[in-house]
């Protein structure tokens, strides 16, 4: 730790300090990883312990019944009705929706993205480089909310961001427009420029050497050339890292697919559990007076999940795919990092 | 007692040996430059006597005082570094003040000591401004200032002059060697360029993969090196070496390479006789070879070289001539000359007259010379 | 083969000082120029320019009579070695010397062809570095792909910025001369810029001395440092550096750190009377001289390895260093004076240069 002298390690007070900062480190990891812990045990606990005023931190007989629960709600394979109600279409539609939303804003947003970085980067320079770099990096100071409604108008009536497309002045017709409401490209078109994402790619491209670029086009590369054969093997990790982000960011958004998405077999999985967690809330319970006032037959199901459990259990289905992309991803980033052989 | 005192001294990264088991000691007042080339461990030997890497093994000693394990701030050396190291966000005046007020310095002492600093390096002009204010050569300075105004025990310098401009290195030598008269406390000085090692040095250390091959004066490492690393390093240009056959010949001993044959001097000949019918290497620095008509020795076919001039650098004091020998294999070696040698000789096959009492041998296996030791 | 013209090339950067005046330059062909000057003096620029990495504001640059300017650097045949190498990273050796045929779709054959015939050039273990990556090669070796790189495609014309002023002091010397003799080798119009006056002087047929954007001088060392155009070539030019001492010249008398002596009727002649600026270099300076000034020695710098010594002291509060032989005593104080048929004169302000002595007569 560099943060220390190496040298005179062994004086008592520089041990003091040192033990303090572990301890304080120690403090912030187990802060940040308990969140995780406790879904996973909690998805393990039976339902009734989950609505105990004592937390859980370990359940006493871990059962599986939530995840079966889940289970049995995804796949529709329930023999009970009400079960089967709670989820109409096949869950496979909406992992499918999700999916090529995501991926399909990936396989836009990246290329848009780095090549903007990139020319900011290295083709421009001087005042217009620094006045677009501002342009694009002010975007992000806009709050979402604050185009809420502006975009949402304009996936209706592409590109107005009006409820009713202007006239052609002097006709009576209205301008042509596009609507792309209620389809998964509206959910992809506005994350196909992703701000922050050029930042991550400018600040990446800037520290590579000038020089490279310049051997590059007296060796007589193109500048297209020049990106794809040698700046782009150079990026490996950024890319990774921008991939992973934005596949979290894709995966996880609620607010923007629940406004412009209306059919239900087009909604993601994002939106999808969330639905199910409120009719889980409805239909269960999750806190002891509701449960105390169930009916019989209610309270099976609850046993079986239907509180925080498999809530917990949903919550964790979510979150998955992002791990998984970030296993995927970090290969990547450990293999980029040791090919950069920049000095 | 001497001034520092390294026993020993090792430094492991992992496998690697970085510095391996090196002993000098400094005397009062002395000026030991430490030279060789990159990755010889001279940086991270300098590191260590500054506290700023811990000790493997060994012992550091200032005077009695042991400080292998005593932070840096508490074994009162000075040290100016490579990029100098500037506070970028400091003034030069408090960038100089740094140290004394770190100390807790009245303000009085400070006030008193900065400028005289500022004004031995001839930047008093510049006490008010920031360093990016500032040249390359101006903000070594500030660096040299910084080290100055302290009353440090030992001075430490990692190679301040190899960003600066050939230009600029001259004067700033000067700056250093000023520094060092001033303060006459023991300096230890790393660079990886031998002529500045040569300049400044009292004594100099070449050192290579972690040990020190010789520790002596600059005119006995150039007259005397003890092996082949040593005399290839010092001097530049550097010493030329051709693979050579001892041979006898009516009681005389040749150097027979096949493309010239010299006879050696006899005081090297007593040295040599154990090497005769070997192959060793011969080793000929560019000033002793001599025009013929100018040579300060008699010339005669048993000293004298022909090669093929390749290219004629001026210089001030004379001209260095690279040439080939003329007959294959054909091999590259230097001469320098006090005389300008005229353009129109480029191309041509001159005669040199070898001083052969100057001349180096070594052992091909060992590389250790055969003349000292 | 390229003979290379610049004409009236001018060139600034928003904000920065570094900037090109009004440069008018030839190089003739399988001529070698090095450029040589302070940090900042667009040295660097000049060379992007002439690759064509950046564009004049004002100005032409001719290709044996084609006017190159608009053209891109990809389409103008050069081989250029940068300070830092510039290898493509991802890359290993052969793959760096391979993106040229790349990108001009050659075929597989003559680029196996080149780049055999490149690593056979330069020399016996150039073709472990080929199967390498960057990251795993020292400076020096990397050094070598980057000329290798700059070889391969048999440019027109050989474009160096300090390439060697990253490698160690022993390696430069072994470098330097490999690259000359390439040069000397290809005979290829090269233009080779650096910081380092040795380097410049070993490299260059002729050098060009620059500083703030404007080139001061350009010749043979020669005439660089026997008849310098300005006082800043001749400060510049020569190590260690020249010493310039003001003095009056009265009735033929020069008095120089308040002693006088007689000039040469010739110079007294060609020379204004009042103050003046002599320039003295270390070998100009005549020892222990009868009638000499007296210079307070501060320091005998010895150098075996060129069989002097200098000695740096002051003159009447301006510093000044002195050749004298290697087994000079040490003293502490000195008389010197300065010997006339070497010295050069100044005027008292400003950089104009009021007599050389010329080349000397040697043989």
């Amino acid at each position: 730790m560099s943060l220390f002298p190496k040298v005179g390690r062994q004086q008592p007070q520089l041990r003091l300090a040192w033990w303090m900062i572990v301890a304080f480190l120690v403090v912030g990891v187990v802060l940040h990883l308990f969140p995780f812990y406790y879904m996973i045990a909690l998805s393990l606990t039976p339902a009734r312990e989950t609505l105990s005023a004592t937390p859980v931190l370990w359940p006493s007989e871990p059962t599986g019944a939530a995840w079966r629960l889940v289970y049995e709600i995804v796949t529709r394979s329930s023999l009970d009705g009400r079960v089967r109600d709670l989820m109409r279409v096949p869950f496979m539609v909406y992992f499918g929706n999700s999916l090529f939303m995501t991926l399909m804003t990936l396989a836009i947003s990246l290329p848009v993205t780095s090549l903007a970085a990139y020319a900011n980067a290295k083709l421009q320079s001087g005042r217009s480089a620094r006045w677009f770099f501002l342009f694009f990096i002010g975007t992000l100071m806009v709050p979402g909310v604050v185009t809420l409604i502006p975009s949402f108008l304009m996936t209706r009536n592409f590109p107005f961001p009006l409820p009713n497309p202007p006239l052609i002045p002097g006709t009576d017709m209205p301008f042509p427009t596009l609507r792309f409401w209620d389809t998964p490209w509206a959910v992809i078109i506005p994350g196909v420029f992703n701000a922050f994402n050029f930042l991550l790619f400018k600040g990446f491209f800037d520290t590579i050497p000038n020089s490279i670029i310049q051997a590059a086009r007296v060796d007589g590369g193109s500048e297209f050339n020049i990106f794809r054969r040698i700046v782009l093997p150079m990026s490996v990790p950024v890319y990774a890292v921008a991939a992973w982000l934005q596949f979290g960011a894709v995966w996880d958004s609620y607010l923007w697919p629940l406004i412009v998405l209306q059919t239900p077999e087009k909604i993601p999985t994002a939106v999808a559990i969330a639905n199910l967690m409120n009719r889980f809330m409805q239909a269960g319970a999750t806190n002891a007076e509701a449960a105390g006032a169930m009916t019989e037959s209610m309270r099976e199901i609850l046993e079986a999940g239907l509180s925080w459990n498999g809530l917990m259990v949903l919550g964790l289905l979510q979150s998955l795919p992002i791990f998984i992309m970030f296993i995927i991803c970090r290969e990547y980033l450990m293999r980029g990092i040791r090919i950069r052989g920049l000095k | 007692m001497a001034a520092i005192t390294v026993k020993q001294l090792t430094k492991r990264y992992g496998d690697k040996l970085a510095v391996d088991h090196i002993d000098f000691a400094l005397r009062e007042g002395e000026f030991l430059a430490m030279v060789g080339p990159s990755g010889c461990g001279k940086t991270t030997s300098l590191r260590m006597i500054a506290g700023l890497e811990p000790v493997t093994a060994g012992e550091i000693r200032f005077g009695e005082r042991l400080v292998n394990d005593i932070r840096p701030r508490a074994r009162n050396v000075a040290m100016v570094f490579q990029d100098y190291a500037v506070f970028p966000h400091l003034t030069v005046f408090e960038n100089i003040a740094y140290g004394l007020r770190a100390r807790g310095a009245p303000r009085s002492v400070i006030a008193e000591r900065v400028p005289a600093a500022a004004k031995t390096f001839q930047i008093d002009p510049l006490l008010g401004r920031k360093p990016r204010q500032l040249s390359g050569g101006e903000r070594q300075r500030v660096a040299l200032a910084r080290a100055y105004v302290r009353d440090a025990e030992v001075y430490l310098y990692d190679e301040p002059l190899s960003n600066l401009d050939a230009q600029l290195r001259h004067a700033a030598r000067e700056d250093i060697l000023a520094l060092h008269q001033q303060k006459g406390r023991p300096s230890l000085y790393v660079t990886h360029d031998q002529s500045e090692a040569m300049a400044l040095g009292d004594r100099i250390a070449v050192m290579r993969a972690g040990r020190i091959e010789q520790l002596d004066t600059g005119s006995a490492l150039y007259e005397r090196p003890y092996n082949l690393f040593v005399a290839q390093f010092i001097g530049t240009p550097g010493i030329n070496l051709f693979d050579v056959r001892l041979r006898v010949e009516g009681e005389q001993i040749w150097a027979d390479a096949t493309v010239f044959r010299l006879r050696l001097p006899d005081e090297v000949q007593i040295k040599v006789r154990a090497q005769v019918g070997q192959t060793v290497k011969l080793g000929i620095r560019p000033e002793d070879f001599h025009v013929p008509k100018r040579a300060p020795f008699p010339v005669s076919d048993e000293n004298t070289v022909h090669g093929i001039v390749s290219v004629i650098e001026p210089a001030a004091t004379g001209c260095a001539a690279y040439l080939s020998t003329v007959r294959e294999p054909s091999q590259d070696f230097a001469a320098t000359f006090k005389l300008r040698l005229p353009a129109t000789y480029l191309g041509k096959e001159i005669p040199l007259a070898v001083d052969t009492r100057r001349v180096h041998l070594f052992d091909p296996a060992t590389e250790q010379s055969l003349l000292t030791r | 083969m390229t003979q290379i013209t610049l004409h009236h090339i001018t060139k600034s950067y928003d904000g920065q000082n570094a900037a090109l005046h009004d440069i008018n330059l030839t190089i003739a062909d399988g001529e070698t120029v090095s450029v040589v000057g302070p940090s900042g003096c667009g040295k660097s620029t000049l060379l992007k320019i002439v690759a064509g990495l950046e564009f004049p504001e004002q100005g032409q640059i001719f290709y044996n009579g084609h006017d190159v300017t608009e053209i891109k650097p990809q389409a103008r045949g050069v081989g250029m070695v940068f300070q830092d190498y510039a290898l493509y990273p991802t890359r290993r050796g052969e793959g760096n010397l391979a993106y040229f045929f790349e990108v001009h779709q050659r075929s597989a054959a003559e680029e196996q062809a080149r780049i055999k015939a490149t690593a056979d050039l330069m020399g016996v273990d150039f073709a472990w570095l080929l199967g390498r990556t960057p990251d795993t090669l020292s400076g020096g070796q990397q050094q070598r792909v980057a000329i290798a790189r700059c070889i391969v495609r048999d440019p027109n014309l050989f474009l160096m910025d300090e390439p060697i002023v990253n490698l160690d002091a022993k390696l430069r010397e072994r470098t330097r001369m490999e690259i000359k003799k390439l040069l000397r080798q290809f005979a290829i119009t090269t233009l080779y810029v650096t910081h380092d006056q040795q380097e410049a002087i070993f490299m260059g047929d002729r050098i060009a001395v620059m500083r703030r954007g404007r080139i001061e001088q350009i010749g043979t060392f020669d005439e660089l440092y026997y008849t310098p155009a300005n006082l800043f070539v001749a400060t510049f030019i020569g190590a260690p550096p020249i010493s310039v001492l003001p003095a009056t010249l009265e009735n033929g008398q020069l008095t120089l750190a308040n002693t006088t002596w007689p000039l040469p009727a010739e110079l007294g002649d060609r020379l204004p009377v009042g103050a003046v600026r002599v320039g003295v270099r270390p070998e100009g300076w005549r020892l222990d001289a009868p009638t000499g000034a007296a210079l307070t020695v501060r320091h005998i710098e010895r150098i075996p390895t060129q069989q002097a010594a200098f000695i740096h002291g002051t003159l009447a509060g301006s510093a000044v260093t002195a050749l004298a032989p290697l087994d000079y005593p040490t003293v502490h104080t000195l008389a010197v004076a300065p010997l006339w048929e070497n010295a050069l004169f100044f005027a008292a302000e400003g950089e104009a240069i009021l007599h050389t002595p010329g080349t000397p007569d040697l043989f």
